[in-house]
């Protein structure tokens, strides 16, 4: 494990699944940082969408804790926002949906939503319901949507998935942006040469289990997992 | 034959002269339909709300219930509002029997199940849309209620349709407690009842053209708003 100023504590997090008698999440320790990018990545199924939902408290594990050392100056400010998988939106527009989430948070660092709608190529969009926007775009909508609440931690499940590669660019700048700002952002991928350019410590799960959490450089160059090595090869299906 | 046509040529003699009874007896049956509409829809859209998004012991008690009121007799109501505001009753100090409060009163309690239970089965559709965005950007209670009205405002027109033309066409519930009194309490059902006893068909027919028309006219307005909405919502 890499050593941290840890953000957020993970410990002794338990999700048992009733229905088929398993273990969907097993994780003794996990500390993510303050400001960096930290990527999950696993084998479909492995639990990492289900260890998002758990850090945004959207799901309640059955035991264990997890800890966010973060008390904002700033009263307003939000700890924790997620950009779901298959995000949902509100029956209006693009602009709608954006005014929404702008109104909900009263501290809004002078964003409007024509800035919002600019910074994330959406403007030909803006009145166009949100549940009929093309793949990409729901996925800019998403994120714009998640990072206008001005939350300090962004959990990010899979943001570019499916997406073309002007998408992909424009989500990973922004990601990067908000990074450089002072964000943490945990991010959800199965794409090896994205997680390479955007993350500062990679997290490895495994059937709800942390097998590596290491320093990116490290992890790429000389996993101490044989298993992992032969899985981001492509050789083994875990 | 010759008194059915007579009775209509007076009928519409009589709404074509704007006669002045007649039309204040069209006044007061819309001032208490809608007066009872908007306080049932004020009161039961935010229910409708509540019974869609939370989950309690006894909800779906509470579900079937409202869904039975739906189709309560309009007389049984009557007796139930008279038995609350007659002298003697809880809400006697109240003194509205016989007023258009006593009848606003029993159209509220005939409309109000309407709009629950038809509210209640639309926000649970959009709930399960929406249960996820809310969570995930805290949406407070208050703006979520909010949010389930506006975003299902064309479906609602249905409701408050459904809800006005229960309360417009009732007769039963508003004849007990208003008496039908002259200038007071007479509505439209409760003249076309009284005057069809009496055999003054014209009074009753123009009646029963213009509910029949007040009844087209606000399909037609919905439909309007209906298709507006939905223009406005796909582009």
């Amino acid at each position: 494990m890499v050593e941290m100023n840890d953000l957020i504590k993970i410990k002794n997090l338990f999700l048992i699944s009733n229905k088929e008698n398993r273990n969907l999440i097993d994780i003794s320790d996990l500390q993510f940082d303050n400001n960096s990018i930290s990527v999950i990545m696993g084998p479909n199924g492995a639990g990492k969408t289900l260890l998002l939902n758990l850090i945004q408290g959207l799901i309640l594990s059955n035991t264990g804790d997890i800890e966010i050392n973060y008390n904002s100056k700033n009263k307003d400010e939000r700890k924790i926002s997620i950009m779901m998988q298959k995000p949902s939106f509100l029956r209006r527009t693009t602009q709608q949906n954006i005014k929404f989430i702008l109104e909900l948070n009263r501290d809004k660092r002078n964003m409007s939503c024509l800035d919002v709608m600019e910074r994330f190529d959406l403007i030909s969009q803006k009145n166009i319901l949100a549940n009929k926007l093309s793949g990409g775009e729901r996925q800019r909508l998403s994120l714009a949507l998640a990072i206008s609440t001005n939350s300090k931690i962004l959990l990010l499940d899979e943001p570019t998935a499916n997406a073309d590669p002007y998408t992909t660019f424009k989500i990973e700048q922004i990601i990067k942006e908000e990074a450089v700002g002072g964000k943490k952002i945990i991010l959800v991928t199965h794409n090896i040469p994205q997680a390479k350019r955007l993350g500062q410590d990679i997290v490895f799960i495994h059937e709800g289990k942390v097998l590596e959490h290491q320093k990116a450089s490290k992890f790429f160059s000389h996993s101490k997992n044989k298993k992992i090595n032969q899985f981001l090869k492509g050789e083994i299906i875990l | 034959m010759e008194v059915f046509l007579e009775a209509f040529i007076t009928a519409f003699t009589l709404i074509f002269n704007l006669d002045a009874a007649l039309f204040e007896i069209v006044g007061l049956s819309l001032k208490i339909s809608v007066t009872s509409l908007i306080i049932a829809s004020i009161i039961g859209f935010p229910i409708g709300v509540f019974l869609a998004i939370t989950r309690f012991s006894g909800r779906s008690i509470l579900i079937s219930i409202f869904n039975s009121l739906m189709g309560m007799p309009p007389v049984v109501v009557g007796l139930i509002v008279y038995l609350l505001v007659s002298r003697s009753g809880p809400l006697g100090w109240l003194e509205i029997l016989y007023t258009p409060y006593a009848m606003i009163l029993a159209q509220l309690f005939l409309i109000l199940p309407i709009i629950i239970s038809l509210s209640t089965q639309i926000f649970e559709e959009l709930h399960k849309e929406y249960k996820d965005f809310f969570k995930i950007f805290s949406v407070p209670p208050k703006k979520s209620v909010i949010t389930y009205i506006s975003d299902s405002k064309d479906s609602l027109i249905t409701i408050f349709l459904a809800g006005f033309g229960r309360a417009v066409s009732e007769v039963g519930a508003v004849i007990i407690v208003g008496g039908n009194i002259d200038h007071v309490t007479r509505v439209m059902t409760t003249t076309i009842a009284l005057e069809t006893s009496k055999g003054d068909l014209p009074l009753a027919l123009a009646l029963g053209i213009i509910l029949l028309f007040i009844s087209l006219i606000i399909n037609v307005i919905a439909n309007r708003m209906k298709i507006k909405i939905n223009k406005e919502i796909n582009g």
